[in-house]
């Protein structure tokens, strides 16, 4: 399966891509699972989540850590908002 | 129609006067409209610009829901917001929001929930160029320095 993922904003300066995908040989992964393969691959993650809140979203919402991800769902990497 | 997204280009405010005129009709007195500019000074450091972006379609998404929840109320008409991305310089407009009501008691008591929520819901970012380097900005106005990595 695969998976597409997003750093938006400061996130992007500490992994350096703005977007990638993940292939992963199983069919389906729960979404900490997931996270732990990419903060394994993006190691500047930690240092970021160190330092700010981060929000992760699973097609644009927030699921539980058991929630199934599946073949083509986004991930995104967000730091706190700041409209206005 | 109550509606919110994220734009690119600036508001062209007249055309928005002439629009909401409609609703004088229906019993609105009132549009009050709210304009966000880029402060040219933060902690007496000079602001040269803003960097602004969303994680769309989310972005836009919330900002309607909140046009939409919003307008619900007695005696509100119509709610527009409209959040700019990209580069956006010491003052020029950031975000517009137009609220028409019946009355200006309405559209004022309004008008402070919207801007708060706009603030802390939408998944917008923003980097600030100033003098002294770059910043982050998140949350209510706190910053963390850009780190050249």
């Amino acid at each position: 399966m695969k998976v597409h993922v997003k750093f938006l904003a400061a996130v992007s300066d500490y992994t350096g891509v703005y977007k990638t995908e993940i292939e992963l040989d199983e069919e389906e992964y729960t979404f900490n699972k997931i996270l732990d393969f990419i903060r394994e691959k993006y190691p500047g993650l930690k240092e970021i989540e160190a330092k700010i809140p981060i929000i992760i979203l699973l097609n644009g919402r927030k699921p539980k850590p058991d929630t199934r991800v599946q073949d083509g769902d986004k991930i995104a990497f967000l730091p706190p908002t700041s409209g206005g | 129609m109550s509606e919110g997204r994220i734009i690119e280009n600036d508001l062209d405010l007249n055309a928005v006067v002439k629009e909401f005129s409609k609703y004088s009709k229906d019993g609105s007195g009132a549009l009050l409209i709210f304009v966000g500019l880029v402060k040219g000074l933060v902690d007496d450091k000079k602001v040269y610009e803003l960097e602004y972006s969303a994680y769309e379609p989310y972005a836009s998404e919330i900002l309607n829901k909140i046009a939409v929840e919003e307008s619900r109320d007695e005696g509100i008409y119509d709610i527009r917001i409209y959040h700019k991305i990209g580069s956006v310089k010491v003052g020029e407009p950031t975000l517009y929001i137009i609220i028409s009501g019946g009355s200006r008691h309405d559209v004022i008591s309004k008008m402070s929930k919207v801007v708060e929520r706009v603030k802390k819901e939408p998944y917008i970012f923003k980097l600030e160029k100033r003098e002294d380097g770059e910043y982050w900005v998140y949350g209510d106005g706190r910053r963390f320095r850009r780190e050249k990595r």
